[in-house]
């Protein structure tokens, strides 16, 4: 059994992975667990998070984060993850797209724990998620699924990049998050709008190599909202949806990922300019990062 | 399943469904089978959990042979939402007739009504229902709608009289249009139904079992407004229940024309046998997007807009802007024992949830545990289940 | 308090110090393009008028020495063209443009966040390459959350290097004649009322309250562009087309949509489906460079997008009251016992394309000659508002005109020479049985001349043509079509005679331009005269007019 391909990095500009190895069994222990997040004021808001397990499954002494960390497979891998849950609430794990072997998902009761194995049959960019009271509260993360080609999105070589990138857009209301369990959801009002759990100034940079060379952005909306995000100075190729390539890949400078949903857009870095700002178009600034080139 | 079944047993679905009477020969149009359906606009009161009875506009199905002296008698204040689902076919002549009941709870509003054929190809201005350029039906008159659809698929009507208003108020549903294809095995590639979503040529939208499902929200203050005889501020918009033809989880799962629920007949509850194909027939009449997902079970969305997609996609996330329509299938998966079981009736199933993405719709009124904008697919052990004669069938 | 009743476009010749853009011929409907490679503009504030009576203050882009217009210009530009953009600062924070969709912009400012900005009073420069076709927007890219809120939009369309009528290549050509805007945008005034009057403004708590399409709010997007009493909001977008027809109206309207709110806004067209060719300035094509276009009866385009459109409009069944009519029983409702909301319709009261039926007495009428109107609206339904009356905010029509024009037959008729032999203009009505009969003098060279009168004619109606059908008692005679000018009160010949002899002759005949002068004003308003003129020889005769018809596109 290989361990772990679980990679703890959240920052964006993720390195070019190594090769893949042969399908394999993954087993892949996760902590959902109470901590902070800091945000710009600064203000510190209660959450949920997923984090990695110690040695034997252990949540002793981890720290939970927004968005949970990166789990990252390659496609015909079996995998297990298991929830630790150390809540006094219930926590789900569910993957839309994935069937995780026991129908929509699982969940790990309060003080618990839950495994969900399932085969990574087709690459692409998954979000896996708590569900309904789960989800404002932080307990989300990406999911990706390698194809044998190292260096692509999907099976295409239409789809080969030079630097990859997670956006994990989502949205965090303070006043709910200090009280989960009773909180009126009809007044739900965020005050923060997050990439990858940072709000701009904070939000980390998505770093290009030279033009012509291709970043892929995987976009995955962990919030609620139905987000528009838009990209200047370049265009980005939208080549998936939810984990699925599309029949007819297209050019954009604005698109729409669904509360849910993932996207998969490949920028080619255009002949001029250094600093390409991707951000949210509906005006909520602090979703803002910059896709840089040296 | 046959076709002249299911249009029998439209008659016998009370409020859920019309399925138009097909009437060979007639002397106006002797070319098409006609479909002929009443339809009453009035007003009436649902139920919803966490406040008292909710004031509503909506459609009633009526008798056409009825006088509108008896319709008024028999049917006023009885309005119904979702209203009910219209089952009609390719090629056929359509006649709606559309009374004006009057409202029981506002005697002073004098409001007409009308019925806009929404997404519908239309020839004439006269039969779009919007009453700044065609007419409205007052109170205690008639008005028959004609319309002969030549595209399959999923549509929506709604009243287009002061619509901001009365869409809000619940008259809203789905038509959705057979294909000419339908009636032969001989495409299905499991050749197993005769019912297909669109004119595919190669069975490749053939189902087993279909359901029609409106997705819409309701700002409860609008509502209480209007019965209250007071000034809604529309841009104030902001509901608080978010419903699937017009009941909220966990109604959403109750069975259609469940008695506890008489002016919200229509169910969302979707039951299959494991391998059925499962055609969803999904709508959006409120004024916001809605993010759907059905975790466990991919979705091929093979028609948007009553238009076959050339490219059929799968996907997990129904993103879906008021006015807009799907077609979905999906497979149901295998029975797993060894997943989460429960036992009705008809013996084991595994539950998987359609639901909203954003989890302040997953809520009613904003308070805790599961409600709002989500329904239950069952997939049962064995294949319990015989086969659906009407749209959106459940099995008690 | 309102400007100048001066449409901004017009009063951009007499002041703009240097014409580099240049001015729009201004088209009464369809987009308005201010052409060029070298566009100055200026920030400046400004105040729209709302149809429930409200004025809003607006940030937005005019040309320089132009009047203050929401939204900004639509900047025209040709594929491969070097654009520059000038931007003078007349607001009191820095300010800047972005161009989504352009690579590679070059310029002058000072730095910002997402681009060069022009400081308070100061200046900016952008340029770029047109490199690829299609619709685009620009907007400020400073402090957007604020600043496009409060109007600093505008739409940038490039054309395909020399094929003006394809939005993209072949495949989206277009009619030229009917290429229309659809800019979506949004306001809350409690906003725009805190940049007034210095308040606090809290950006969690946007609520929109207006919802306008090229600047305006319905019914307003009805008017024509650079309506007098719209001074600040010159576009109007009222969608006008004629029924498909391979022959005859081929080709596709072409609507460039863009939204340039802050919410994404769900579009319903009403009537027929419209065709989606583009996304954000890129055609929808299959990897090998087929057509992966979608056909959509709503779709919900995204804050920041543009979509391109191409929209004909078919009766699939060719529905008409003679060959192929409504089934009886539906055909003619009793108006009677039905309702025109508010007394005031654009209703035809009749079942069929460009025919007019009775409405009840007291029925206001807006509509011309049995055209189609269908309403273009957003489905959040909330935005077709005004704040808070509904049919407003994020609407428009669209009018399916006949495709014939508009039709007007004879309803007079005058003998200028010879005497009534039978008939009446009814007569004239159709090619039927029926003729108004003309004995002609009867001395010298025998003439019959007459003419028929038409009313109704809207002032601004273009596409005049006439249609005359008759005999004669005797063979071959030739016979002129003359219309009356108003302005100098003479008769027009159009074209050469034709002979007529004892059997129906039609003759269609276009007078020269301009139309203008053969429409009717002040007591005469909306009067068309056409003379029949016939000259025989020294034989007596009786013409014998069977049809005079008017066709013309109303304004």
């Amino acid at each position: 059994m290989r361990r772990t391909m679980v990679l703890i990095l959240i920052a964006v500009g993720l390195t070019l992975p190594a090769s893949p190895a042969s399908a394999a069994d993954v087993s892949i222990d996760l902590c959902a667990s109470a901590g902070t997040l800091t945000l710009p004021g600064p203000v510190t808001a209660n959450i949920w998070g997923f984090a990695l397990a110690g040695s034997g499954g252990s949540c002793a002494g981890v720290t939970p984060s927004v968005p949970g960390p990166v789990l990252s497979v390659d496609q015909g891998d079996t995998v297990s993850i298991a929830v630790h849950n150390t809540l006094t609430t219930p926590v789900s794990l569910e993957v839309p797209g994935l069937s995780l072997g026991q129908g929509a998902g699982i969940s790990a009761p309060a003080g618990g724990a839950a495994t969900a194995t399932f085969t990574a049959s087709a690459p692409g960019t998954y979000l896996y998620q708590g569900t309904e009271r789960q989800v404002p509260m932080g307990l989300y993360g990406a999911l990706i699924v390698r194809p044998p080609t190292a260096g692509q999105a999907y099976g295409s070589a239409t789809t080969a990049y030079d630097r990859e990138a997670l956006l994990v857009l989502s949205a965090i209301d303070p006043a709910f998050n200090a009280s989960p369990a009773t909180a009126d959801l009809y007044h739900y009002a965020p005050k923060f709008w997050l990439i990858n759990g940072k709000a701009y100034p904070d939000t980390d940079l998505v770093h290009g190599v030279a033009p012509g060379t291709k970043v892929l952005l995987r976009y995955l909306n962990a919030g609620f909202d139905n987000t528009s995000m838009r990209l200047l100075g370049a265009y980005e190729r939208v080549l998936a949806r939810d984990a699925h390539p599309l029949a007819n890949p297209f050019d954009a400078t604005a698109e729409t990922i669904p509360a849910g949903g993932t996207e998969d857009a490949l920028v080619t870095i255009p002949a001029t300019g250094t600093r390409f700002p991707v951000y949210n178009r509906q005006l909520h600034k602090t979703m803002l990062t910059f896709i840089e080139v040296p | 399943m046959k076709r002249r079944d299911l249009l029998k047993a439209g008659a016998l679905a009370g409020g859920l469904l019309i399925g138009g009477r097909a009437l060979q020969g007639s002397a106006e149009a002797a070319a098409n089978p006609e479909a002929r359906i009443g339809l009453a606009g009035t007003d009436g009161h649902i139920t919803l959990p966490g406040r008292g009875p909710l004031y509503i506009f909506g459609f009633a199905t009526v008798p056409l042979a009825a006088s509108v002296g008896d319709l008024v008698a028999n049917y006023k204040g009885k309005a119904q939402h979702v209203a009910p689902i219209l089952d009609v076919k390719q090629d056929n002549d359509v006649y709606i007739t559309l009374t004006n009941l009057g409202l029981v709870g506002r005697p002073d509003l004098v409001d007409a009504h009308t019925i806009h054929w929404h997404g519908f190809r239309t020839p004439s201005a006269l039969f779009d229902g919007v009453p700044e350029a065609s007419i409205g039906v007052p109170i205690e008159r008639q008005f028959t709608y004609f319309f002969r659809p030549h595209n399959p698929g999923t549509y929506m009507y709604h009243c287009h009289f002061e619509d901001v208003e009365h869409v809000q108020m619940g008259m809203t549903s789905i038509v959705f249009v057979r294909p000419a294809q339908d009636g032969g095995s001989a495409l299905d590639p499991l050749h197993r139904t005769t019912t297909y979503a669109y004119n595919d040529g190669d069975g490749s939208t053939a189902y087993d079992r279909h359901f029609a499902i409106l997705l819409n929200e309701i700002e409860e203050r609008e509502h209480d407004a209007d019965e209250q005889i007071q000034e809604f501020i529309f841009t104030d918009y902001d509901p608080q229940y978010f419903t699937l033809n017009g009941r909220v989880y966990p109604q959403t799962i109750l069975p259609n024309n469940d008695p506890s629920l008489p002016y919200q007949p229509v169910s969302s509850l979707i039951q299959a046998n494991p391998g059925d194909r499962v055609l969803l027939r999904l709508a959006n009449l409120g004024y916001l997007q809605h993010a759907m997902q059905l975790p466990g079970i991919p979705m091929k969305v093979v028609g948007e807009d009553a238009t076959p997609h050339s490219f059929p996609y799968v996907t997990n996330t129904l993103y879906i802007g008021p006015g807009e329509a799907r077609d979905v299938l999906f497979t149901a998966p295998p029975f797993n024992p060894s997943a989460p079981v429960t036992t009705d009736a008809r013996g084991s199933y595994n539950t998987y949830l359609f639901k909203n993405r954003d989890f302040r719709r997953l809520s009613n009124r904003g308070s805790p545990g599961l409600g709002g904008m989500a329904t239950e697919v069952r997939v049962y052990q064995g294949s319990p289940l015989p086969a659906q004669t009407s749209v959106g069938e459940t099995y008690a | 308090m309102r400007k100048a009743l001066l449409a901004a476009a017009a009063l951009l010749v007499a002041f703009a110090p240097s014409a580099r853009a240049q001015a729009p011929a201004v088209p009464r409907q369809g987009i308005v393009c201010t052409n060029g490679t070298t566009f100055d503009l200026t920030a400046t504030p400004g105040y729209i008028e709302t149809p429930d009576g409200n004025s809003v203050l607006m940030w937005s882009y005019a040309l320089a020495g132009g009047e203050f217009q929401s939204p900004g210009p639509v900047l025209c530009v040709n594929e491969g063209d070097s654009v520059t953009v000038h931007l003078h600062n007349d607001l009191t924070e820095p300010v800047s443009i972005v161009f989504p969709g352009q690579t590679g912009v070059g310029g002058s400012g000072s730095s910002g966040l997402l681009a060069k900005e022009a400081p308070a009073g100061g200046d900016a420069t952008y340029t770029f390459t047109a490199s690829q076709p299609g619709t685009y927007v620009y907007e400020s890219g400073t402090d957007p959350e604020k600043q496009v809120e409060m109007g600093l939009y505008g739409a940038l369309i490039v054309r395909p290097a020399g094929h003006p009528d394809y939005a993209y290549d072949a495949a989206t050509r277009f009619d030229p004649q009917r290429e229309y805007l659809v800019l979506l945008s949004d306001i809350d005034p409690d906003l725009h009322h805190a940049v007034e009057t210095g308040a606090p403004y809290h950006f969690d708590q946007l609520r929109n309250r207006y919802f306008a399409i090229n600047g305006r709010q319905f019914p307003d997007t009805l008017q024509d562009n650079g309506v007098s009493w719209l001074p600040a909001q010159p576009y109007g977008s009222l969608i006008r087309v004629k029924p498909y027809n391979a022959t005859g109206n081929p080709l596709p309207a072409l609507i460039r949509m863009a939204n340039v709110g802050t919410v994404n806004h769900p579009f319903h067209p009403h009537g027929n489906h419209i065709k989606e060719v583009a996304q954000d300035g890129r055609p929808l094509r299959t990897p090998g460079g087929g057509d992966a276009s979608s056909e959509h009866f709503a779709e919900t385009i995204g804050s920041g997008q543009t979509q391109d459109y191409l929209f004909s409009w078919t009766d699939q069944d060719s529905w008409n009251p003679g060959s192929n009519p409504f089934p009886a029983s539906v055909a003619s409702p009793d108006y009677r016992n039905l309702t025109f909301k508010d007394g005031n319709t654009w209703s035809s009261g009749s079942a069929y394309l460009g025919s007019k039926g009775t409405l009840p007495v007291g029925t206001v009428s807006q509509n011309i000659c049995g055209e189609w109107y269908f309403p273009w609206h957003s489905h959040a339904l909330n935005e077709f508002t005004n704040y808070d009356a509904g049919f407003g905010g994020m609407a428009t029509l669209l009018r399916v005109d006949p495709p014939g024009g508009c039709t007007a037959v004879a309803g007079t008729a005058s003998i200028l020479a010879g005497t009534l032999n039978s008939g009446t203009a009814t007569a004239l009505a159709a090619a039927d049985t029926a003729y108004y009969k003309v004995n002609s003098t009867v001395s010298g060279t025998r003439t019959a001349d007459w003419y028929g009168g038409f009313t109704g004619v809207p002032r601004g109606s273009t596409g005049l043509a006439v249609t005359y059908t008759g005999r004669n008692s005797i063979a071959a005679l030739p016979t002129t079509l003359w219309i009356w000018k108003w302005s100098t009160s003479t008769w027009v010949q159009m074209g050469a005679a034709t002979g007529v002899g004892t059997s129906d002759v039609t003759s269609t005949r276009t007078p020269p331009s301009p139309q203008s002068d053969y429409i009717g004003t002040g007591a005469n308003a909306g009067k068309v005269r056409v003379r029949v003129l016939t000259t025989g020889t020294t034989t007596n005769f009786v013409t014998q007019g069977n049809l005079l018809k008017l066709t013309y596109d109303a304004p």
